[in-house]
C-alpha cells in the first residue's frame, strides 16, 4: 500500500512530463490531484498506530553498503507524510486552469512524491536520495515557470537555493556516511552512537534546509521568485524536509550527540524569530514577507526541537504541520494577488481590498491572523508548545532556555506588528480600483476554503496532533523528561 | 633480472594488440575508407579480449579483473561511438584504429602489471599512440599543438616515473611488486630517499590522470583533440593511470602507507576543487568535460589514498561509473559535433527536446557526474568514495568532497538546463535521417545510457558484482 | 431589513441558549463540567466553570450583545458592510463566552484573543480612514503585546501547578505567586487599558459606537477585572503584586478622570471614563475585595454600555461625536436626554443609581483594606484618598458632558433635524430604555453602607456642584490645561518611539541581511569566479607555462613528502 502511495505520484508525474504535449493543462492538473488524492488516502489507512511502523516494507537494495529499500509510517513521519500529499493535492487543484504547463503539474508532483519518498524512509541512504531527487525539479519550477517580469532573477534565484541546499545535503551526506561507518548501520533507528561530528554535519546539513539563521539567505528569493505552486510547496514541503531531518536524524537518531548541538540550534533558532521578524517589517514584497516570515516559525520549530522533551516533539511536528498549512494558504493568496495584479509588492497592489475584492482580502487577513499565532488556529499551537518546551528546559540550561523564551515571546510581538502593518497597507485602505481585481475563482476558493478548514480544526483540537505523542505517565506541564527513544521500534 | 611473462597478465593486452595490427592491415589491404572496414576487427579483438579475461577470472586478482574490464568495454565504446568520423577525410580510419587499439592494449597492460618494467612499457605503449591520435586529425593545426603539449607531458612524466622507479630499484634491489613491498620494508636507505622515490614513482602516474598541478595539459588536449579520442583519454586512460596507481600503492608500497597517503590526500581535494573551479566559467561542452575530468580524478584519488585501510572496491566502482558516463557524454558530444559543427552550449539548446536520443543521454550522464538522482549511481558511487575517507578519519576530505559536490552541480547544471531548455525557434539541424555511422554511434550512446538507467534502478548490480 | 434582523435573530437565540445555561447558577451554584478531555502530554481540555459571578458576567455579555445588536440594525444596517460586522460581534460573544465560562486556561487565552481579534476587525470597520486603521492595529498591537503577560503566566500555572484548570489551581495551595501575578498583570493591564497600556482605547473610538458600547466598555475591557477575580487567591497571595495593582488603580483612575474632564469629544471622553472606571474596579480588587470590584462591573457594563449607545445617537443625530457640534438636543432628543441623564448620573453616582451602590462597595473595600487585605496601610490610605478624589472629578466631569451635550445652546442651525423622537429610532431607543431601566433594576439588593455613602455622596454633590456654579456664571467649561488635553504625552513611546524603532531596527536588519549576513555566499561565488579566472591565465596553450607549473609542482610536492617522512 505504501508503495502505491509513493509509486502513483511518480508514476502520474514522469507520465505527464512524457506526454506534455499530448494532454491539456487541465487534464493534467485534474490527473495530478487524482494521483494526490490517492496518495493521501492510502497514506491515511496504512497508519498502524503509534507503536507500529505502518505499511512497512523491507527490501535488499544495496547489499555491499548495508542501504535497504526501507519504508514505512512511523508516528513522526505519519503527520507529515499527510500534509504534504493534503498540500500536494491542493496544488494540483489549483493549476486547473487553462494556461497550466502539463511539464509543471509533473514535476509539482515528482517533487511532492520525493518529499513523501524522505518521509516514508526507514533507511538513510533510500532517505538521501528522496531527498536529494526534489532538488533538481524544483530548480526547474523555479527557473522556468517563477517570476514571469524578471527571467535573469528567477534563474539566479533558483540556483541560489539549489547550490545553497546543495551544500547542505553534501554535508548531509558526510554526516550519514559516519553514522554508518561508526555504527555500521544505515537504518534509521539507531542504538549506537556515532560521533559529535557527524552530528554536527548531519545538523549543518538540515540546519540550510529549514533555514536557521545564518543559513537562511537562499531563502527569500526563492521564495518571492518561484510560481505559485512552488512557493507552496518550498514552504510548506521543503523546509519540513530539514525540520523532520532535526526531529529524525538529530534528536531522536543521535540523542547523545544532539545534546551537545542543541544549544546552537535553540540560539540560531531564537534569533532567526526576530531577526526574521524584523526582517518583515522592512519588506514591500508580499512573497519576501511570507517567506521571511517563514524562517520565524521555522525558529520555533529549531527551538522546540533543541529541548529534546516530548512537548518539544510534539511542538516540533505541530509547528511543522501548522506552518504548512498556514504559509500555505499565504503563499497560495499571494500567487493570487501576484497572478491579478502581475507584482506581489503591496504598496503596487494598493489599498483597500476589503472593497475590490473581499472574499480574497478575507482569507488574507484569516492567513495572516493564523500565522501570527491567534489562540484557536493551528498556528497558535506549535508556537506556544514551543514556548512551553522551552519553558521546561529539556537538555537546556534554564537561564538560556528562559533567554531564548523571552526572544521567542518578543518574536511573536513583532509577528503582530509585521503582519498588521501587511493587513493595513492591503486590506484596508481608500481603496483605488485596478483592473486587475477579481475576487477568488472557483479553484482559489475551493484551496483556500480546505486549507482554512484544516487550520481551523488543528486549532481547535491540536489533540489531534499532540495526542500522537502523548507520554500517559507525566502530569502535564510537568514532563520535564527528555526524550528516551520511546517513538519507533529501537531495538531493531 | 627475471621478468617472468604470464598469459594471465599479458593475454588481453596481447589479443588487443593483435587486433590493433588486424585492423592496420585490413585498411592497407582495403583501404576504401570506411570506419567498419577496421572497426570491425577492433571491435571483434576487444570482444574476443573479453572473453579471454572472463576465461581468466579465476587466475586475475579480482580488482585487476574489474580494472581490465573496465578498460576493454571502454575502448569498445569508443570504437562503436567514433564511427561518426566516417566520411571524414581527414581521419584516416586504419590508423586510427591502430592507435586506439595499440594504447588499449597498453591500458590493459598497466592495470596487470606486476612490475615496474612492464608499467613502464606499458606506459609507453599507452601514451605514444595516445599523441598520435590526438595529433591525426591530418591538416588541423591545432589538433598538432595539441599532440604537442600532450607529448611534452607524457615526456616529463614518464622521465619523472623512470627517476622514481630507479630509485625505487636502488632502495629495494628488485622492481617486482611483491619484492618492493618487502625490500622497502627493510631498507638501509634514509627515509627521504624513499620517500623521493615513491613520490616520484606516483607523480609520474598522477600526470597521465591529471591530478592537479599535473593537469594544465588537459584542456587544451582535450579541445585540440577529436572528441572521441577525448573521450578515450578521460576514461580509458585515466582507468588505466588510475589503476596503475591503486596497483603499485596496494601491492608495491604498502609499508610507505604513511608517506603517500597524506599526499595524495592533499592532491585529492586540491585536485577537486581547482578541476571544478575551473569547469565553472566554461561554455563549451567538451571544455568543461575536461576540467570536470580533473575533478572526477580528484573524487578517484581520494579513496586510492586510503586504499591500503579500505581496499580497492571503493576506486574500481567509482572508476567504472565514471568511465561509463564520460564516455555517454563524449559519444554524445561527437555526434553533435558531426551534426551541428560546434558543441558550445548556445548551439546545444534544447538538444534533449529536439534531438532526445543524444540529448537525454547527455542530461542522463551529467546526473551520473554530478552524483544527483535520478541518476542514483552517481550519488551511490559519491557515498562510495566518501565513506572509506570518513572510515580513515579524513573528515575535513569528505566536507571538501561535499563542497565539491555543490560546485560540480553548479557547472553540470547549467548545462543541464541549456540542454532541456526550449529550443531556438528554428533549429536548422533537423536532419530526418542521419547516416548508418552516425546511428551506430547513437546505438553506442544509448546502450551506455540504458547501462546508467540499469544501474540506477539496481546500484547492486554494480556494487555487488564489481571487483 | 430581513437581512438585518436575522443576526439579531441569531444573537437573540445565542443570548437565550447562555441564559438558560446562566440563570440557574445565579444563587451559587457553581458547576464545573468536562466537555472534551485533552490528551494528558497536551493538558488542555474543553472544560467551563459557572458560578455566580460567571452567570451574572454571562447574562451581562449577552444582554448588552443583544441590546446592541438590535441598535446595530438601526445605527449601521443600511452599511454595505453589515454582515460582516454583525457576524463579528457573534463570534466576539462566543469569544466573552468563553473566557467567562472557561475553567480551563487555554479556553480562556482563545477566548481572550478571539475578543481581541474582534475588537481589532470591529474597531476598523471604516477601515477607509487612517484614524480608524491606526486605532485598530494600536488596540490589536498593545494588547496582544500584553496577552503574551497571559500565554507566558499560564505556562508557569502549568508547571507551578501541574494542571490548567482554575478550578483545581485556586484550590491549591499558592505557589509562585509573585511570578504569575506579574505575568497576568501585564495582560490584564494590557486588556483593561491600565497605565501604562492605557492609550489604545481612546484611540480605539473611530470604531461604530455600538462597538464601543460592547467591547470598550461593558465588555471585553472588563474581562481584566474578571480575569483578576477569578484568579484571585494567586494575586491574593503575593503583596507585591496588589500593592502593584493598586498603585496602577490610583494612577490610571485619577488620570482617566482628569483627561475625561478635559475633554472635547464626548466619545473619547467616555472612554477616558470608562478607563478610570475600570482602575475603580482594580482598587477594589487590589484590596482582595472580589466582590466590589464584579459588582461594579456588572454596573459599570451597563450605564456606560448606555452612555456610549446614547452618543451613538447623538453622533447619528448631529453626524460629529465633538461636543462643540452637539448642545441644546434636550427636545429634540428626549428619549436621549432622558435616559442618558440617568446614565451620567449613574456615572456620577446619584442615589438611587446603580452607580451609586456599587461605587459604595468599592469605596468601602477600600476604607476596609485600610485595616485588613493583602496591601499595606500606607498604600491603602493614599488609595482611598484617590478614589475619593475621582469620585469628585468623575462627579465634576459627568454634569460637564451632560451639560454640554444637552443644555448648552446649539452652535450649529439644526433646521435639518427634526424635532420630537421621530430623529430617534426605535431600534436604537429601545435599547437605551432597557439599559436605563437595568441602571435602577441592578441596585436592588445592593448592599449598602451608610457611612461611605454619605461621604461618596457629599463628594459626588460637592463634583457636580462645582461644575453647575461655573455653568451657572456662564464660563466656559472648557479647561484650559494644555497638558491635560494632550494627556501628558503618555502615548508618545507607543505613538512614535516605539514604532521608529522598530521601523529603524527592521531597515538596518535587511541592510545586514542582506550585505552582511548574505556576504560568504556573495563573497564565495566571488572568489570561486576569480579562481576560475586564475585558473583560465595559466591556461593559455604556452607549453613553458605549463612546464614551469609542472616543475614547480613536482617540486613542491617532493619537497612536502620528505619533510613528512
Amino acid at each position: 500500500m505504501i508503495a502505491a502511495a509513493l509509486l502513483v505520484p511518480f508514476i502520474v508525474g514522469l507520465a505527464l512530463l512524457f506526454l506534455r504535449k499530448r494532454v491539456s493543462g487541465r487534464t493534467a492538473a485534474s490527473l495530478g490531484a487524482a494521483a494526490m488524492a490517492a496518495s493521501l488516502v492510502l497514506f491515511a489507512l496504512v497508519w498502524d498506530g503509534r507503536d507500529e511502523i505502518g505499511g512497512e516494507i523491507d527490501e535488499s537494495w544495496i547489499e555491499p553498503l548495508g542501504a535497504r529499500l526501507h519504508v514505512g509510517v512511523t508516528v513522526v513521519s505519519w503527520p507529515f507524510l499527510l500534509m504534504t500529499a493534503f498540500i500536494a493535492l491542493l496544488c494540483c487543484v489549483w493549476l486547473i486552469a487553462e494556461d497550466t504547463a502539463p511539464a509543471l503539474v509533473g514535476l509539482v508532483l515528482i517533487i511532492s512524491a520525493s518529499a513523501l519518498g524522505v518521509f516514508a524512509s526507514l533507511d538513510l541512504l533510500l532517505f538521501f536520495v528522496f531527498f536529494e531527487l526534489a532538488l533538481i525539479p524544483m530548480w526547474f519550477v523555479i527557473a522556468w515557470w517563477g517570476d514571469p517580469h524578471d527571467p535573469v532573477g528567477r534563474r539566479v534565484a533558483a540556483t541560489r537555493f539549489l547550490l545553497f541546499t546543495v551544500t547542505g545535503s553534501a554535508l548531509l551526506l558526510v554526516g550519514i556516511v559516519l553514522v554508518a561507518s561508526r555504527t555500521g548501520s544505515l537504518s534509521i533507528f539507531q542504538t549506537e552512537s556515532a560521533s559529535l561530528v557527524a552530528a554536527v554535519l548531519i545538523v549543518l546539513g538540515f540546519a540550510v534546509k529549514t533555514p536557521l539563521v545564518p543559513l537562511h539567505t537562499w531563502l527569500p528569493d526563492a521564495h518571492s521568485k518561484a510560481p505559485t505552486v512552488g512557493s507552496v510547496l518550498l514552504a510548506a514541503v521543503f523546509l519540513k524536509l530539514g525540520t523532520y531531518g532535526l526531529i529524525m536524524l538529530g534528536a531522536l537518531m543521535l540523542p547523545r550527540e544532539f545534546v551537545d548541538v542543541a544549544p546552537y540550534v535553540a540560539g540560531a533558532g531564537v534569533v532567526g524569530i526576530v531577526w526574521s521578524a524584523l526582517a518583515c517589517y522592512a519588506q514591500d514584497d508580499l512573497k519576501r514577507m511570507i517567506a521571511y516570515s517563514s524562517i520565524g516559525h521555522m525558529g520555533f520549530v529549531a527551538l522546540a526541537i533543541s529541548t529534546m522533551t516530548d512537548i518539544g516533539l510534539a511542538a516540533a511536528v505541530f509547528g511543522s504541520i501548522a506552518h504548512g498549512l498556514v504559509t500555505g494558504l499565504l503563499f497560495f493568496l499571494s500567487g493570487s494577488l501576484k497572478d491579478r495584479f502581475g507584482t506581489a509588492s503591496m504598496r503596487a497592489i494598493g489599498r483597500g481590498l476589503y472593497a475590490r475584492t473581499p472574499w480574497l482580502a478575507v482569507a488574507f487577513v484569516f492567513a495572516a491572523v493564523a500565522s501570527l499565532g491567534l489562540p484557536g488556529l493551528a498556528g497558535f499551537w506549535g508556537e506556544l508548545l514551543s514556548l512551553r518546551a522551552a519553558y521546561e528546559v529539556g537538555v537546556l540550561d534554564q537561564p538560556y532556555a528562559w533567554t531564548a523564551l523571552g526572544l521567542a515571546v518578543l518574536g511573536v510581538a513583532l509577528t503582530t506588528a509585521y503582519f498588521l502593518r501587511a493587513i493595513r497597507l492591503l486590506a484596508q485602505g481608500e481603496p483605488v480600483s485596478h483592473e486587475g481585481d477579481r475576487d477568488l475563482a472557483v479553484r482559489e476558493a475551493v484551496v483556500g476554503g480546505a486549507l482554512a478548514l484544516a487550520i481551523v480544526v488543528l486549532g481547535l483540537a491540536p489533540g489531534l496532533i499532540v495526542g500522537l505523542y502523548d507520554v500517559p505517565a507525566t502530569l502535564n506541564g510537568q514532563s520535564g523528561t527528555t526524550y528516551d527513544g520511546t517513538y519507533g521500534p529501537v531495538e531493531r | 633480472m627475471n621478468i617472468p611473462v604470464d598469459w594471465s597478465v599479458v593475454g588481453p593486452s596481447v589479443i588487443v594488440a593483435v587486433g590493433a595490427l588486424v585492423a592496420l592491415l585490413v585498411d592497407a589491404f582495403y583501404p576504401r575508407r570506411t570506419w567498419l572496414g577496421s572497426g570491425l576487427p577492433a571491435s571483434a579483438a576487444l570482444v574476443w579480449a573479453g572473453f579471454e579475461l572472463f576465461r581468466l577470472h579465476d587466475e586475475i586478482v579480482p580488482f585487476t579483473f574489474a580494472l581490465t574490464l573496465i578498460v576493454l568495454a571502454g575502448t569498445l565504446v569508443v570504437v562503436v561511438a567514433s564511427n561518426v568520423m566516417n566520411f571524414e577525410n581527414a581521419m584516416p580510419p586504419g590508423e586510427y584504429h591502430f592507435l586506439l587499439l595499440s594504447a588499449a592494449a597498453g591500458a590493459a597492460m598497466m592495470v596487470a602489471a606486476r612490475d615496474l618494467v612492464t608499467l613502464v612499457i606499458a606506459l609507453e605503449l599507452l601514451s605514444l599512440p595516445s599523441i598520435a591520435l590526438v595529433g591525426l586529425r591530418q591538416g588541423d593545426s591545432r589538433a598538432i599543438r595539441s599532440a604537442w603539449t600532450f607529448f611534452l607531458a607524457s615526456v616529463v612524466s614518464t622521465a619523472i616515473t623512470l627517476m622514481g622507479i630507479s630509485l625505487l630499484y636502488g632502495a629495494a634491489g628488485t622492481l617486482d611488486y611483491a619484492g618492493l613491498a618487502a625490500g622497502l620494508g627493510d631498507t638501509e636507505l634514509p627515509d627521504g630517499v624513499v620517500a623521493v622515490a615513491v613520490v616520484l614513482t606516483i607523480v609520474g602516474l598522477l600526470f597521465k590522470l591529471g591530478a592537479v598541478p599535473f593537469h594544465v595539459w588537459i584542456p587544451d588536449t582535450y579541445l585540440g583533440a577529436p572528441v572521441m579520442v577525448a573521450g578515450f583519454l578521460s576514461s580509458v586512460s585515466k582507468a588505466a593511470s588510475l589503476g596503475a596507481v591503486l596497483t603499485l600503492l596496494l601491492v608495491a608500497l604498502p609499508t610507505a602507507y604513511d608517506t603517500w597517503s597524506p599526499l595524495l590526500l592533499l592532491v585529492a581535494a586540491v585536485t577537486m576543487t581547482v578541476g571544478n573551479l575551473g569547469a565553472l566559467r566554461q561554455t563549451n561542452a567538451v571544455a568543461m568535460l575536461a576540467w570536470s575530468s580533473v575533478a572526477q580524478a580528484g573524487f578517484l584519488i581520494a579513496p586510492v589514498a586510503v586504499v591500503t585501510r579500505s581496499g580497492p572496491d571503493a576506486p574500481v566502482q567509482y572508476l567504472a561509473v565514471y568511465v561509463l558516463a564520460n564516455l555517454v557524454a563524449f559519444a554524445a558530444l561527437a555526434v553533435v559535433l558531426r551534426l551541428r559543427g560546434s558543441t558550445e552550449y548556445s548551439e546545444l539548446r534544447g538538444l534533449a527536446r529536439t534531438d532526445p536520443p543524444t540529448g537525454v543521454p547527455l542530461v542522463m550522464a551529467m546526473l551520473t557526474l554530478a552524483g544527483f538522482p535520478p541518476a542514483v549511481i552517481g550519488l551511490v558511487t559519491k557515498y562510495v568514495v566518501i565513506r572509506p575517507v570518513v572510515e580513515a578519519d579524513h573528515v575535513w576530505l569528505a566536507v571538501v568532497m561535499a563542497v565539491n559536490v555543490m560546485l560540480g552541480l553548479a557547472y553540470y547544471l547549467r548545462f543541464i538546463a541549456a540542454l532541456v531548455d526550449r529550443p531556438a525557434i528554428d533549429d536548422p539541424y533537423r536532419s530526418p535521417s542521419p547516416p548508418v555511422s552516425i546511428r551506430i554511434s547513437k546505438a553506442a550512446v544509448l546502450i551506455g545510457t540504458a547501462g546508467l538507467v540499469a544501474l540506477s534502478a539496481w546500484p547492486d548490480l554494480l556494487l555487488s558484482n564489481l571487483p | 431589513m430581513r437581512r438585518t434582523w436575522s443576526y439579531v435573530v441569531l444573537t437573540a437565540a445565542l443570548s437565550v441558549a447562555v441564559a438558560v445555561w446562566a440563570v440557574p447558577h445565579l444563587e451559587g451554584d457553581a458547576s464545573t463540567r468536562v466537555w472534551v478531555e485533552g490528551s494528558s502530554l497536551l493538558g488542555v481540555s474543553l472544560a467551563t466553570h459557572v458560578d455566580a459571578l460567571a452567570a451574572q458576567v454571562l447574562l451581562l455579555a449577552v444582554g448588552v450583545g443583544l441590546l446592541v445588536q438590535i441598535y446595530s440594525t438601526a445605527y449601521l444596517g443600511h452599511h454595505a458592510r453589515y454582515r460582516s460586522y454583525a457576524l463579528v460581534i457573534i463570534l466576539f460573544l462566543f469569544g466573552m463566552i468563553a473566557v467567562v465560562a472557561a475553567d480551563d486556561l487555554f479556553v480562556l487565552l482563545i477566548g481572550w484573543e478571539v475578543m481581541g481579534l474582534c475588537s481589532y476587525l470591529l474597531i476598523g470597520h471604516e477601515w477607509q480612514t487612517a484614524a480608524a486603521r491606526s486605532g485598530a492595529a494600536k488596540a490589536f498591537l498593545m494588547t496582544r503585546v500584553a496577552d503574551l503577560g497571559l500565554l507566558v503566566g499560564i505556562l508557569v500555572i502549568g508547571q507551578t501547578y501541574g494542571t490548567y484548570r482554575i478550578s483545581e489551581v485556586i484550590t491549591q495551595e499558592p505557589d509562585n505567586a509573585t511570578a504569575i501575578g506579574l505575568l497576568l498583570l501585564v495582560a490584564v493591564v494590557g486588556k483593561s487599558a491600565q497605565f501604562p497600556l492605557h492609550t489604545w482605547l481612546p484611540d480605539a473610538m473611530p470604531g461604530p459606537t455600538p462597538i464601543t458600547a460592547l467591547i470598550h466598555a461593558a465588555t471585553m475591557v472588563a474581562a481584566g477585572v474578571y480575569l483578576v477575580a477569578r484568579l484571585m487567591p494567586i494575586f491574593e497571595a503575593s503583596e507585591l503584586v496588589m500593592t502593584l495593582l493598586a498603585i496602577i488603580a490610583a494612577v490610571t483612575m485619577l488620570l482617566g478622570a482628569l483627561f475625561a474632564l478635559a475633554q472635547t469629544d464626548l466619545k473619547r471622553a467616555l472612554a477616558w471614563s470608562t478607563v478610570s472606571q475600570l482602575a475603580f474596579m482594580f482598587a477594589a480588587l487590589s484590596t482582595g475585595d472580589a466582590d466590589a470590584g464584579t459588582d461594579h462591573l456588572l454596573s459599570h457594563g451597563a450605564f456606560k454600555a448606555l452612555l456610549f449607545l446614547g452618543c451613538g445617537c447623538l453622533m447619528h443625530a448631529v453626524g460629529s461625536s465633538a461636543l462643540s457640534a452637539m448642545g441644546g438636543l434636550r427636545l429634540r432628543m428626549p428619549v436621549t436626554f432622558w435616559t442618558m441623564s440617568i446614565g451620567f448620573a449613574a456615572l456620577a453616582g446619584v442615589v438611587p443609581t446603580v452607580g451609586f451602590f456599587t461605587k459604595d462597595s468599592v469605596l468601602h473595600a477600600l476604607d476596609h483594606g485600610r485595616h485588613e487585605g493583602p496591601l499595606p496601610e500606607g498604600i491603602a490610605v493614599m488609595l482611598l484618598g484617590v478614589a475619593l478624589l475621582t469620585s469628585f472629578v468623575t462627579a465634576a466631569y459627568a454634569t460637564r458632558l451632560w451639560l454640554l451635550a444637552f443644555l448648552a445652546p446649539a452652535t450649529t442651525d439644526r433646521a435639518g433635524l427634526s424635532t420630537g423622537s421621530r430623529s430617534e429610532h426605535r431600534a436604537m431607543t429601545g435599547p437605551l430604555l432597557a439599559l436605563a431601566v437595568a441602571s435602577f433594576a441592578l441596585s436592588i439588593g445592593q448592599p449598602f453602607h451608610l457611612g461611605m455613602g454619605v461621604l461618596s455622596t457629599l463628594v459626588a454633590a460637592a463634583g457636580v456642584g462645582a461644575v453647575l456654579m461655573v455653568w451657572r456664571r456662564g464660563h466656559s467649561l472648557d479647561l484650559d490645561a494644555p497638558w491635560l488635553t494632550s494627556e501628558l504625552g503618555l502615548d508618545r513611546p507607543y505613538a512614535s518611539w516605539i514604532p521608529s524603532t522598530t521601523r529603524s531596527s527592521a531597515r538596518a536588519v535587511v541592510d545586514v541581511d542582506r550585505d552582511g549576513i548574505d556576504a560568504y555566499s556573495h563573497g564565495s561565488v566571488r572568489v570561486a569566479e576569480l579562481a576560475s579566472r586564475v585558473l583560465a591565465l595559466v591556461q593559455t596553450g604556452n607549453v613553458q607555462r605549463y612546464a614551469t607549473v609542472i616543475a614547480a609542482g613536482v617540486v613542491v610536492i617532493t619537497a612536502a613528502a620528505v619533510i613528512w617522512t
